[in-house]
């Protein structure tokens, strides 16, 4: 074949024309989906903010279509939604994604009420210790307001639901929160299936636990509750409901471990306080409980070698044993203990020929497994 | 230059300013890569520790991102291409540039297309298609220029001497008539409103088109601008240097011929593999993974060529800093043609979709293949036409270590954590999770990035130099060992 400079004009102009007919052309005229049950157009305050949302790059961090495999990557359970062609027959743009630095948005709206949103915006560090998600304090008024509008949008007439329902939470709430603190704490544990309200903590006390659960309340839960769990985090100030205050040991008593169990889960609808269900385990829970009763004792500004079970099980006259609505729950096993010295102990080393020179160390205390 | 300096080909013609305007191409591209690199440092500065410079609104990291990728595609790397364009024609046409002073003005007008760029970006004015997000008004900008350009290569080519077209010349008119149609197109550029105008929630100056295909039409375009233009800009130059380099003829001019001509069938339908997940017609999935996988066939043919071509020649790296650097690019273009055709398969694309593999993936193309490529380019290309020796090799040598490295921490520590990504989504642990195993890699990723950037200055200033004081070429033999890389 000659390459002639016609061959390769021509042949470069007409293979490409071709292939670009034959893929984008003939699939834009013939595929043009019908909207889907969930799509509506977005409002004018909502498009406005949907510009805001272009302007700011939030599409390199953010995706917007969940693929069958992600059950987890978009608002949590209560939203997932596999994406339909249908979902984007009324947006101009497509704010798809590439990367999925932040959680998928599609499904955004009605998951956080807009306190929550205002405090992420001005600084995500505020409500997620742990995030890398750019400050945007330079957003405010008005601005502040589309773009919470636009991403409380975002999931179409099914984010329309979960937002009135919100909505309608968050007025039975704030209903209570204004006639006094009481009311306000017997509104919310009336959310709290009986069944509930009496369990006691599933997980023991261990030193073990409550150095996870300080760790899990530290990295996800001082930016609203406060360094030292006492409702002051940089976060309180945006939020009505104000976070619980942990260090009135009155306020702890009025709630059993089970309903703590259940705010953590699902939440406090109407409230800032998110569901954690997606984001902990059942173990993290617990553990994150158990860490909060030692906080009135100082949990939080004790040194962590002084984080025992002692700080909550034993002659404590709030949490302890004896107490009133006290822990109840399994005593510590042996082995959630940490050891001394694990060659004092009889039950892993009966066998006293196998350790270091045939006997255990001098300072042992005979049957106690440690020194 | 006078007559008498005509020896480098005999044919080209003489004139007081011979390849100006591909210096003058070549010297603002030089001063972009160090402006997108800077760029980057901070938006990687930012992923590590996310309130620095935070609260500035025009350095948050969601905008200063477009005006990297901006800045380091259109305005480094298209730049320097087009700058060896301008000499790399000519010089296989054995006549100037139709118009050098045309191609002078259009790199001017380039320049003011970039400058409005990144104010506008910054600004937070952006259309958020990524490598499209220039509003429409730039958008029209944009294509006067290259349309310009096109003329100008066209026209030199038609009205050539020499009557052999040689494979880099059939590759740089495919990417000069390829670019401005993948542009409008990609753009939807004739769509500038979607709807009625007159409608109060109007995306003005979008360039986008409602629903689904508007995704279709956006990585048509995405991709294209990488395979039609990039690629096979790239390609162009490296057809070009190893050859002259080694003073050895191109091993197959079939070999050529296939890549040639696979090259722009395969690469224009494979959009569709960057948004594979999504509810849009599987035919067009379907056709995107063949052509992807079909994509082996330019991809091998070109790169045989070029290493049969170098069959007794690879001592010549050592003498020749232009080959390293070009070399080296190809090692990087086979690994990003290996994993390309993979990630375009369901089932691996399942795993590493939406995680910074894919960003990892972007920098070896872009950072380890085609940079490396343009920079071999440019230390070839200044030191023939300027007729003066590179004003410090070992400078230039520390460069290409800089880069090299830089561009390998950041490319391992990306797809490294990009895989961890894509096994705890697969698991099922929310995003918020997994955020917190990014932090040490995106460190590492600042790292290699920030030697990125000191490369960049390193060639900056050394071309400088290079262009003020550079120990002047006065014999035939220099002139003779400048053209061979040396
Ligand atoms: C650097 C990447 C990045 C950018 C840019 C970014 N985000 Fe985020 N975003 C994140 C990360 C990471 C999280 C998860 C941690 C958190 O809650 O902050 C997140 C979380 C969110 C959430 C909460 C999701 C949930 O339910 O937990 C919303 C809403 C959000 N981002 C909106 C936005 C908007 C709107 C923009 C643009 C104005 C934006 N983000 C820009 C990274 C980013
Ligand atoms: C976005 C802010 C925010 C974060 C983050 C947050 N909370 Fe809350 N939390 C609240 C708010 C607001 C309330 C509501 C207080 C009320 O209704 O009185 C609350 C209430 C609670 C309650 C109920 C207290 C009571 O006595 O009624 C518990 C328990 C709790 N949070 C635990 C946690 C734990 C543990 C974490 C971390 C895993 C956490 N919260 C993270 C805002 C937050
Ligand atoms: C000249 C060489 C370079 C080229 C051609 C280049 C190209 C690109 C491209 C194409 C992307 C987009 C990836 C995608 O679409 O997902 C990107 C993103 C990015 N690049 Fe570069 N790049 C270069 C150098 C650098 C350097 C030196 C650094 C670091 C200092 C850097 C840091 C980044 C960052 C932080 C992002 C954003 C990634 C994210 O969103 O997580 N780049 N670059």
């Amino acid at each position: 074949m000659k390459m002639t400079f016609g061959t390769v004009l021509a042949g470069a102009v007409l293979i490409v024309i071709t292939v670009v007919f034959m893929t984008v052309g003939v699939s834009t005229l013939t595929f043009q989906p019908l909207p889907s049950n969930a799509a509506r157009p977005l409002t004018d305050q909502e498009e406005r903010g949907r510009q805001i949302y272009m302007g700011n790059g939030c599409v390199y961090c953010h995706t917007q279509y969940v693929r069958p495999q992600d059950w987890n990557a978009a608002g949590g359970a209560k939203a997932s939604r596999v994406a339909q062609a249908g979902d984007y027959v009324f947006q101009k743009t497509m704010l798809l994604g590439t990367e999925r630095t932040g959680p998928d948005l599609s499904q955004e709206g009605g998951i956080h009420p807009d306190d929550w949103h205002r405090a992420h915006f001005t600084n995500p560090r505020y409500v997620s210790p742990n995030s890398i998600m750019p400050q945007f304090s330079f957003i405010q008024g008005r601005e502040l307001d589309d773009l919470i509008a636009y991403v409380q949008s975002l999931g179409g007439k099914a984010a329309d639901a979960r937002v009135a329902q919100l909505k309608a939470t968050q007025d039975t709430v704030m209903k209570a929160w204004n006639t006094s603190y009481e009311d306000h704490l017997a509104q919310i544990k009336s959310m709290v299936p009986p069944s509930w309200k009496d369990l006691k903590s599933a997980v023991p006390p261990t030193t073990r636990s409550l150095l996870h659960g300080k760790q899990i309340f530290t990295t996800n839960c001082i930016g609203c509750h406060g360094q030292y769990g006492d409702s002051r985090g940089p976060a309180s100030p945006f939020m009505k409901p104000d976070p619980a205050n942990f260090t009135r040991p009155e306020l702890q008593l009025a709630a059993s471990d089970g309903q703590y169990y259940q705010y953590l889960l699902f939440g406090l609808p109407g409230t800032s306080m998110p569901a954690w269900g997606d984001y902990l385990t059942v173990q993290d829970i617990w553990d994150v409980i158990n860490f909060l009763r030692t906080i009135p004792k100082g949990g939080l500004v004790v040194p962590d070698d002084q984080l025992t079970p002692a700080l909550m099980l034993q002659n404590d006259p709030v949490y302890g044993k004896g107490a009133p609505g006290g822990y109840q729950g399994p005593e510590p096993s042996n082995s959630d203990k940490i050891l001394d010295d694990p060659y004092c102990d009889e039950k892993i080393f009966p066998d006293v020929s196998v350790l270091p020179g045939g006997v255990r160390p001098a300072d042992c205390q005979v049957g106690t497994g440690s020194k | 230059m006078t007559a008498t300096q005509e020896y480098s080909t005999g044919r080209v013609a003489t004139y007081t300013e011979e390849y100006s305007a591909s210096r003058a191409w070549i010297y603002s591209s030089i001063i972009w890569l160090a402006i997108g690199t800077s760029f980057a440092l901070i938006a990687a500065t930012e992923m590590v520790s996310p309130d620095f410079l935070g609260g500035i609104s025009y350095l948050e990291f969601g905008r200063i991102r477009p005006i990297h990728v901006n800045s380091v595609t259109y305005f480094w790397l298209s730049m320097a291409n087009i700058g060896a364009f301008y000499y790399i024609v000519p010089k296989l046409t054995g006549r100037p540039i139709w118009s050098e002073q045309l191609a002078k003005v259009s790199m001017w007008l380039w320049n003011i297309v970039g400058i409005l760029m990144v104010l506008t970006l910054a600004a937070g004015f952006s259309q958020a298609r990524e490598y499209a997000e220039m509003i429409w008004p730039l958008d029209i900008f944009v294509m006067i220029v290259l349309l310009l350009n096109a003329l100008n290569i066209l026209m030199t080519v038609y009205k050539r001497r020499e009557k052999k077209l040689y494979v880099s010349i059939w590759y740089i008119m495919g990417s000069v008539v390829w670019l401005p149609m993948v542009y409008a197109i990609g753009n939807v550029i004739w769509s500038p409103f979607v709807g009625n105008p007159s409608e109060p929630n109007q995306n003005l100056f979008s360039g986008s088109l409602a629903g689904i295909n508007d995704a279709t039409w956006n990585w048509f375009y995405g991709h294209n601008i990488l395979g039609l233009w990039f690629t096979t800009g790239g390609v162009a130059l490296v057809y070009y240097l190893v050859p002259v380099i080694t003073k050895t003829p191109i091993y197959s001019h079939l070999m050529s011929m296939i890549g040639f001509w696979s090259i722009s069938l395969f690469y224009s339908m494979v959009g569709q593999h960057h948004i594979l997940s999504t509810p849009t017609p599987g035919y067009l999935k379907l056709i995107a993974t063949m052509g992807s996988i079909g994509m082996f066939i330019p991809v091998l043919t070109f790169l045989t060529n070029i290493w049969m071509t170098m069959r007794g020649n690879w001592g010549r790296i050592y003498a020749s800093l232009p080959l390293k650097f070009v070399l080296v690019g190809t090692v990087f273009y086979f690994i990003t043609c290996v994993q390309g055709p993979f990630q375009a398969v369901q089932s691996f694309n399942r795993l590493i979709h939406f995680t910074n593999w894919i960003v990892g993936h972007a920098h070896l193309a872009l950072l380890g293949t085609m940079t490396t490529w343009a920079m071999g380019a440019i230390y070839y290309i200044i030191p023939v036409t300027l007729k003066r020796r590179i004003y410090s090799p070992g400078l230039a040598e520390i460069q290409f270590w800089m880069v090299v490295s830089g561009f390998l921490l950041i490319m391992i520590s990306l797809q490294v954590v990009g895989l961890i990504q894509g096994a705890e989504w697969l698991r099922g642990e929310p995003v918020y999770k997994t955020v917190q195993d990014l932090k040490p890699y995106f460190a590492v990723r600042a790292i290699g990035g920030s030697m990125v950037v000191v490369s960049a200055y390193i060639q900056a200033y050394n071309i400088y130099k290079t262009v003020r004081s550079g120990p002047r070429i006065q014999t035939q033999m220099e002139q003779s060992l400048a053209e061979v890389g040396g």
